[in-house]
C-alpha cells in the first residue's frame, strides 16, 4: 500500500473538470478550465523564493501543520506518441494496411491532479477524511475557488462531503518519495522481522524431504537406465524408450503444476512483504520537521558567534540559548510553515536579545 | 579512436592561455555593426590574421611548427551580432536558449545581482542594453608577446583595427565605455609583484589559472602525456587503476563527441558550427580592500581560536578559502602552514616535472571530509575532480587518508561534463598593501566551453553560489560568491579537539561589471559568416 509509507500519507487525486464554459450573466467566453487555472495562478504558493520571500503572501497550505508538500497540477490530455512502431512483414501478414487510422488514446476531459504528503498515523482512510477535513476547515474558500470548477463538486457543503469527494478521486500512488531519512534504514532488521519463520520453515521442508527426494532419485535413474539399457539385451522392445519418454513428460508437467501450486503462495508473500510500509523515519513529523530547521539556523548562527569565547562566557551564552530556543519543546519557539527562513538576515550579538519568533 | 584535429580550423584561444605562453598583454574591443555588408567586408579584413591553434615552433628542431606571431587576434560573435552580420534565422534558431538571452537575460542564473546586477555595469552595458544601435555584436581580443616589454606592438594593432573600424564608412563602430573613463577597449595583462617581476596570479595574491582542463587533441601527445594528469578526467580501469585522460573533445569545440558519447546538437549548417564553441567574457571587479580587511579581521579570531601566530592564521585561512597557498601550491599536498612553507622553500630546485606534478597531480579522494582543503573551497567548487562520487561522499566523517591510492578507486565522472577552459587575465594595476575597492582592478575572466548551459551557467550557478553538491546548504563560495550574509565553515579533524571554524557574515569580494556570451566559429565557419554565405537549408 505504496499510500502509505515512513509515517506519512501519500495522496494522489485526480479530480475530473469540467467542461464547457463558465456560465455568466450574458457574456461567455471563459471556460472552466481557463477560470481553474486563473484560480491556481490566484493561489499564493510557500515562502520559498527571495520574490515569494519578501510578499506578505502566503500558500494556504501553511495553515495546518501536517503538509509537508502539496501540488495542484492541470493535466489537459496524454500525448498521443503516433502509432506504434510495427513490423510490415507482420503487418502484411495480418493483411493490415498503414493507411488505416489506429484508435487514438485521450483523456475523457481534464483533470486537476491534487497530491498532498502529510503526516498520518496509518494508511487507513480515517486517516485521509481527518486530513481532508482540516483542509477544510483552514481553507475552505480557497478550496471552493479552484474546485467549483471540477465536476461534481457544486454537491460539496460540508467537511465530510469533501472528505468523501477527495476519498472518490483518489488513485494509487504507486511511487512515493520520503525525504526525511536521515540514516539508512535497518533492511537486515526489516528483513528479519518481516521474513520471520519463513527461512526457517523453508529449511526444514527441504531438510525433512532430503531423504525421501534422494531416495525417489536413485529410483527414477535406476528405472532409466534399464528401460535404455534393457532393450540391448532384448529383454524390451525398442518403443519402451518412446514410453518412458512419454512417462517422463507426463511427469514434469505433473511438477510443474505442483510448483505453480506452492510458487504462487510465495509469490503473493512476497508481493505482501513487499507492500507493507517502511517504517516512521524518526522526527519526521512536520512540527519536528520544523522545529529542527529553526534549530539549524540559530545554532549555526550561535556557533558562529561563540567562536573563541571563554569557557564560563560560552558557557552561560548556551545556557541563554537553551533558555531562548528550548531543543526540548517541539512548537514554541519554531519556525511556521511555509516558510525557508526563520531568523532575521543580521541577528543581535548573543546575551542581548536573541528570541526565537513566538509563534 | 583518436580523431585528428584540423588545428587550422580553430581559433587559437581555444587551445591556449596566451597568458600563460609569454603573452603577458591583452586588449580587447567590442565592436557593433550597423550595416551588415561592412561588417562582412572588416571580417574579411581580419581573416588573415586570426590566430589559428596550429603548433608553434617551441625551439625543439624535431618538433614542427609555425612562428608565433607577435600579436594574436581572435574574434567572436553575441547572438545579435550574428543577426546584424546577416546569418538568416533558419541558423540563428538553433542556437542555444542562453547564447540567444546573452548574459544580461541570465543575470538571475548567474546571481550577477545586487552589487552585481547588470544596472550596475560599466557604461558600455548600459548602452547596450538600451540603445539598439550600442549593442555588443563582435569581440576582438588582441595579445601580445613579450618581450618588448612595453606595448609598443599591441598599440600598433590596436591602431590597425580602428583603421579598418574607421574605412567601414560608419557601417561599424567601436563601442565606448569599458569603465567609467569612456574608454574604447579594455586592457588586461599579467600583474607585476612588488619587485617589478611578472606574478601570474590574481589581485588577492593567489597564483592562478593552473588546473585548466586538457581536451583530446588539444596538445602534442608528448606535452598531453604530462599536461594531462590532474587536468583530464579520471577513469577507473578494470585492472583497479586511475588514469588521467583527457575530456573529449566535444566538451570544448562543437562537431565533435563529448563526455556523454555523442555529438551534441549544434546550430545547422555544420560548417558554421564545426571547430566553433562559445566564450564568455566577464569583468569581474575584485574589492581586494574587502578582502584584506575582511580576512585580517576573521585571521585575529581565527588566531586566539587556533592557537597559531596572526600571520599563519591569515596565510591559513586565506588558503583554506582558496584551496591552494598563495603560491599555488595545493592544500591536498602540503595542508599545514609548516609544510607549504617548507615546501615553497624548495620550489627553486623542482624539476619542471616536479612542479607540474605537486601543482595538479592530486584528488580528492584522501579528503572526504574537507579537513586538509575544505569541501567548500573556490578550488573544490571550481572543479570538483572525484569529491562528488557517491563511493567518496559515503566516506564523509571517517577522516581523512594518507594516501588516495590505491584502496579508493574513485573517479570524476560527476564532474567531466562541468569543465571550462579559463581564458582570462587581470585587469587594472596591483594593490599589494593599502588595498581599497574603488579602484580599477579585478580580473576579465573568460571561459570557452561547447554547452555554456551545461558547463559555465552550472558551474556559477550550483557550484559557486549554491552549496547542495557539498552538502552545505545555501553556502557560496568564499571567494567569488555573490553574498549576502555568507557563510565557510572550515573543517578540521576530529582528533585536534577544535571545533570546525566559521568564516561568518561574508562579503561579495568579486562582483561583475558587464558581460557577454559569443560564438567562436572556427575559420571555416568564420569564412561563411564573413562571406555572407551561411545557407542552412
Amino acid at each position: 500500500m505504496p499510500d502509505f509509507d515512513g509515517g506519512h500519507y501519500f495522496l494522489t487525486t485526480l479530480i475530473p473538470i469540467r467542461g464547457g464554459a463558465v456560465a455568466t450573466a450574458g457574456a461567455g467566453g471563459f471556460s472552466h478550465l481557463q477560470s481553474l487555472r486563473a484560480e491556481l495562478e490566484r493561489l499564493p504558493t510557500a515562502s520559498q523564493s527571495e520574490a515569494s520571500a519578501a510578499s506578505d503572501l502566503q500558500s494556504p497550505f501553511g495553515r495546518n501543520l501536517r503538509t509537508h508538500f502539496a501540488r495542484f497540477v492541470v493535466i489537459e490530455d496524454l500525448v498521443f506518441n503516433g502509432r506504434e512502431g510495427d513490423d510490415p512483414l507482420a503487418m502484411k501478414m495480418r493483411a493490415e494496411s498503414p493507411l488505416v487510422p489506429r484508435p487514438v488514446d485521450e483523456l475523457n476531459c481534464a483533470y486537476l491532479m491534487f497530491t498532498a504528503d502529510f503526516d498520518a498515523k496509518s494508511g487507513s482512510v480515517q486517516e485521509l477524511r481527518s486530513y481532508a477535513e482540516d483542509l477544510w476547515t483552514t481553507m475552505r474558500a480557497e478550496l471552493e475557488a479552484v474546485l467549483q470548477h471540477c465536476i461534481g463538486f457544486d454537491k460539496i457543503d460540508s467537511a465530510e462531503a469533501f472528505a468523501a469527494y477527495l476519498e472518490a478521486c483518489q488513485v494509487e500512488t504507486t511511487m512515493p518519495f520520503n525525504d526525511y531519512f536521515l540514516d539508512p534504514i535497518d533492511l537486515e532488521g526489516l528483513k528479519k522481522a518481516n521474513l520471520a519463520g519463513w527461512p526457517e520453515r523453508v529449511m526444514a521442508l527441504v531438510a525433512g524431504s532430503a531423504g525421501p527426494a534422494k531416495l525417489a532419485a536413485f529410483a527414477i535413474g535406476a528405472a532409466h537406465l534399464g528401460v535404455l539399457l534393457a532393450p540391448l539385451f532384448g529383454w524390451l522392445p525398442a518403443t519402451s524408450i518412446l514410453v518412458l519418454l512419454a512417462a517422463d513428460l507426463c511427469a514434469v508437467a505433473l511438477l510443474l503444476l505442483l510448483l505453480r501450486g506452492v510458487a504462487g503462495p510465495i509469490l503473493r508473500k512476497v508481493e505482501e512483504i513487499g507492500a507493507r510500509p517502511l517504517p516512521t523515519a524518526p522526527g519526521s513529523d512536520l512540527p519536528t520537521v520544523l522545529k529542527a530547521i529553526y534549530l539549524q539556523q540559530h545554532f549555526a548562527q550561535f556557533a558562529a558567534i561563540a567562536q573563541g569565547l571563554d569557557e564560563e562566557t560560552l558557557s552561560r551564552r548556551f545556557g541563554e540559548f537553551l533558555a531562548d530556543h528550548a531543543p526540548d519543546v517541539p512548537d514554541d519557539p519554531t519556525q511556521p510553515p511555509g516558510v525557508v527562513h526563520s531568523q532575521p538576515r543580521s541577528l543581535p550579538e548573543p546575551g542581548t536579545a536573541l528570541h526565537g519568533e513566538k509563534r | 579512436m583518436t580523431r585528428h584535429l584540423e588545428l587550422c580550423d580553430i581559433q587559437g584561444n581555444v587551445v591556449r592561455a596566451y597568458g600563460r605562453h609569454s603573452y603577458p598583454y591583452a586588449r580587447y574591443f567590442l565592436l557593433h555593426v550597423h550595416d551588415a555588408a561592412a561588417g562582412r567586408t572588416l571580417l574579411q579584413s581580419l581573416r588573415p590574421l586570426i590566430t589559428t591553434a596550429e603548433r608553434w615552433k617551441t625551439g625543439d628542431p624535431e618538433q614542427e611548427g609555425i612562428d608565433p606571431p607577435p600579436v594574436t587576434l581572435n574574434a567572436a560573435f553575441s547572438y545579435a551580432g550574428l543577426k546584424a552580420l546577416g546569418v538568416p534565422t533558419r541558423a540563428l534558431r538553433r542556437f542555444p536558449p542562453e547564447f540567444i538571452d546573452g548574459m544580461r537575460a541570465r543575470a538571475p542564473i548567474l546571481a550577477d545581482e545586487g552589487a552585481s546586477a547588470p544596472d550596475r555595469w560599466a557604461p558600455l552595458w548600459q548602452a547596450a542594453a538600451s540603445d539598439a544601435d550600442c549593442a555588443v555584436h563582435i569581440w576582438v581580443s588582441l595579445n601580445q608577446k613579450a618581450p618588448p616589454l612595453d606595448r609598443g606592438p599591441l598599440d600598433a594593432r590596436a591602431d590597425w583595427l580602428r583603421k579598418q573600424v574607421e574605412r567601414s564608412g560608419g557601417g561599424v563602430s567601436v563601442l565606448k565605455g569599458h569603465d567609467a573613463d569612456g574608454a574604447d577597449h579594455q586592457d588586461a595583462g599579467v600583474l607585476l609583484d612588488s619587485n617589478g617581476q611578472f606574478f601570474k596570479g590574481e589581485h588577492f595574491g593567489f597564483a592562478d589559472g593552473i588546473g585548466d582542463p586538457v581536451f583530446e587533441g588539444q596538445l602534442d601527445p608528448a606535452v598531453e602525456a604530462r599536461r594531462v594528469i590532474g587536468r583530464g578526467k579520471l577513469l577507473r580501469t578494470p585492472e583497479g587503476a586511475r588514469v588521467w585522460l583527457p575530456l573529449a573533445t566535444g566538451e570544448f569545440l562543437l562537431g565533435h563527441p563529448d563526455e556523454s558519447q555523442q555529438t551534441p546538437p549544434q546550430a545547422p549548417p555544420w560548417p558554421l558550427t564545426h571547430n566553433g564553441t562559445f566564450l564568455v567574457y566577464r569583468k569581474l571587479h575584485q574589492n581586494v580592500g574587502s578582502f584584506h580587511s575582511y580576512t585580517r579581521r576573521i585571521a585575529e579570531l581565527y588566531m586566539r581560536v587556533m592557537e597559531v601566530p596572526f600571520e599563519e592564521a591569515l596565510e591559513t585561512l586565506r588558503a583554506k578559502m582558496v584551496g591552494r597557498w598563495s603560491s599555488g601550491i595545493p592544500l591536498i599536498k602540503c595542508p599545514t602552514y609548516a609544510e607549504a612553507r617548507a615546501m615553497e622553500a624548495r620550489l627553486p630546485t623542482l624539476s619542471a616535472a616536479e612542479r607540474e606534478a605537486l601543482f595538479s597531480d592530486f584528488s580528492y579522494a584522501s579528503d572526504p571530509d574537507g579537513t586538509k582543503c575544505p569541501l567548500t573551497s573556490h578550488l573544490r567548487r571550481g572543479n570538483a575532480r572525484d569529491m562528488l562520487d557517491p563511493e567518496l561522499r559515503a566516506r564523509r566523517g571517517t577522516g581523512p587518508t594518507a594516501s588516495d591510492e590505491p584502496a579508493h578507486l574513485v573517479d570524476s565522472a560527476l564532474n567531466k561534463r562541468r569543465r571550462i577552459l579559463r581564458r582570462g587575465l587581470p585587469y587594472g594595476r596591483a594593490q599589494w598593501e593599502d588595498a581599497d575597492d574603488s579602484a580599477e582592478h579585478g580580473i576579465i575572466f573568460m571561459a570557452i566551453c561547447s554547452s555554456l548551459f551545461r558547463q559555465f551557467e552550472f558551474v556559477q550557478q550550483q557550484w559557486m553560489n549554491y552549496g547542495l553538491d557539498f552538502d552545505a546548504g545555501n553556502e557560496r563560495c568564499p571567494i567569488t560568491g555573490n553574498h549576502s550574509h555568507g557563510r565557510f565553515v572550515i573543517p578540521v579533524e576530529e582528533a585536534s579537539g577544535k571545533a570546525p571554524f566559521i568564516c561568518d557574515k561574508l562579503e561579495p569580494f568579486v562582483e561583475t561589471r558587464g558581460g557577454e556570451y559569443f560564438f567562436l566559429p572556427g575559420l571555416g565557419g568564420f569564412d561563411m559568416i564573413s562571406h555572407g554565405l551561411v545557407d542552412p537549408t
